[in-house]
């Protein structure tokens, strides 16, 4: 078996080697570090360099962190652990995460809080729900969409308390200070979410389709949609309402992958 | 001796040792020669010599043994496995399966607050162990007397080498199993039980040496006591049980250690 670690990144050259540093001091031995570059600045193999067992992926545009998901799929069968560019291990985290799954007939594992953050995925329940759905673009509930189909499917999360991380939430949406920022993050996260309501026939906790789109064809909204009456000034919600809507701590980070424009 | 060296077979001289009678106290064990008793004791001061406490371990075939809840009063994290129930009917009826955490025995040996923390249970088949186990993860795998049983000599030497893919580099395989010492050729292969012979454990260590991990060097003398010198025939009732004898054949017991390279 190789364990390996994988890890988008998007606009956070000063955490990256960071966060890969962390992962290869892991008590687990580790294949290697697999990075996403999903930034137009492509700074990844940069800021990397000198790391042992660390490959670099640079994408030529921002394919989207569920796209970015399923290319770890489709490149390893192994186990792998997949976490973020603002994530810092500690020693003993990926190990704790893979010896959960291990003992576990379930599918999917979270680390300490964070969910989707840190977690691990075992391909046979990904190959059987289906991939992150790319249309969930750039970022913001695939990994709702992923959980609801596990779900579906029997499965129930599990959140490994032993599996701690540090996560610096460095590019958090409160910390966006640019409205133009906000209102792309704002649009994007409520098309996302009008999109999921739409494949699944409610947000999360009420959807009432068992099928996609109720078995019928997809209705992908367009990338540049907007929500249909905006206010006048985009109101945001606190982090904790936004968690308490959609429970995915990591929908609330506007940094990793949010394209900047 | 005040410890273990190699990879040896049991011994008379042992129960006399500094090492042996401390770790059967601890194990909850009343000293006496038999082979069993060393097994347990054997595998318990290797993990005392080499991590002495911590760490996290994995048990094959945990049956009812007292290991699990001896390697969690050193403060080692556990995770004992057995085979599942389907397939252990031979084993439940002989009370030697373990189904679960309720069957590993503590009392006299660990807290039960304690012992509840650090063990866990997972059903395995050692013949498949499953991927997951297989990263690394461990400081510690050990088997008493198991992988003998698992469908043949190439099967349990292909359970040994697996194995060591669950520890971390520098981490400790510790296991014991069945020693033909009387005859180098003929021996008993039986789907759920083998006779290892000495051809059989030096072809296994080359085969671990060749995969970047090293044996202790094995031991395979006799020893030149009475108790030594004794076979135990069926049904066992001997006061010396360190050999006996199993269908046409004489074995014993014998313990191998290997390190996972780095």
């Amino acid at each position: 078996m190789k364990l390996r670690y994988c890890l988008p990144t998007y606009n956070q050259p000063h955490m990256l080697r960071r966060a890969v540093e962390a992962a290869l001091q892991s008590d687990v031995v580790l294949d290697g570090v697999t990075v996403v570059d999903l930034s137009p600045e492509h700074y990844a193999a940069e800021v990397l360099n000198g790391l042992e067992d660390v490959t670099v992926l640079t994408m030529p545009t921002n394919i989207g962190l569920g796209a970015c998901w399923n290319l770890f799929y489709a490149l390893y069968d192994d186990y792998f652990v997949i976490g973020n560019d603002d994530v810092i291990v500690e020693p003993q985290t990926i190990r704790e995460l893979v010896l959960a799954a291990a003992q576990s007939p379930e599918a999917l594992f979270f680390g300490y809080k964070d969910q989707f953050s840190f977690f691990l995925l075992k391909k046979p329940a990904y190959l059987q729900a289906g991939p992150f759905d790319p249309a969930f673009w750039p970022i913001y509930w695939e990994d709702v969409c992923m959980s609801h189909r596990l779900q579906l499917l029997g499965y129930t999360p599990v959140t490994v308390d032993a599996a701690r991380f540090e996560h610096e939430h460095s590019r958090s949406l409160n910390a966006l200070e640019d409205p133009a920022a906000k209102a792309t993050f704002w649009n994007r996260f409520k098309r996302n979410q009008a999109y999921y309501e739409d494949k699944w026939g409610g947000t999360r906790g009420q959807e009432t389709h068992r099928l996609p789109f109720n078995g019928e064809p997809a209705r992908v909204p367009p990338f540049d949609w907007t929500p249909p009456e905006p206010p006048a000034t985009p109101q945001l919600a606190p982090p904790e309402a936004a968690i308490e809507t959609d429970n995915t701590p990591h929908a609330l980070e506007a940094g990793s992958v949010l394209d900047a424009e | 001796m005040s410890h273990v060296t190699g990879s040896c077979r049991v011994r008379a001289d042992d129960f006399a040792s500094e090492w042996l009678p401390p770790r059967v106290r601890e194990l909850g064990e009343s000293l006496r020669l038999h082979r069993k008793v060393w097994e347990f004791a054997v595998i318990a001061q290797v993990y005392e010599q080499v991590i002495g406490s911590g760490g996290l371990a994995l048990g094959f075939g945990c049956g009812r043994e007292p290991l699990p809840a001896w390697l969690a009063n050193r403060g080692c994290r556990v995770v004992a496995t057995d085979q599942p129930l389907e397939n252990a009917v031979d084993w439940v009826d002989s009370s030697q399966h373990s189904g679960g955490l309720a069957d590993l025995p503590f009392k006299g040996i660990c807290d039960e607050k304690k012992f509840r923390g650090l063990v866990t249970y997972s059903p395995m088949d050692m013949n498949v162990i499953p991927d997951g186990f297989l990263n690394g993860l461990f400081d510690f795998t050990w088997s008493a007397g198991s992988f003998e049983h698992i469908g043949g000599i190439e099967a349990g030497m292909q359970f040994f080498l697996k194995q060591m893919q669950c520890l971390k580099p520098g981490g400790i395989a510790v296991h014991t199993t069945e020693f033909n010492f009387a005859d180098n050729e003929n021996t008993l292969e039986h789907h759920n039980l083998v006779l290892f012979r000495q051809k059989d454990l030096e072809e296994l260590e080359r085969r671990v040496h060749a995969q970047g991990d090293t044996m202790w060097p094995l031991d395979l003398e006799r020893g030149k006591t009475e108790a030594d010198l004794y076979v135990d025939p069926w049904p066992y009732t001997g006061e010396s049980h360190l050999n006996l004898a199993i269908a046409d054949h004489v074995s014993t017991s014998v313990l191998l250690v290997a390190q996972r390279g780095r």
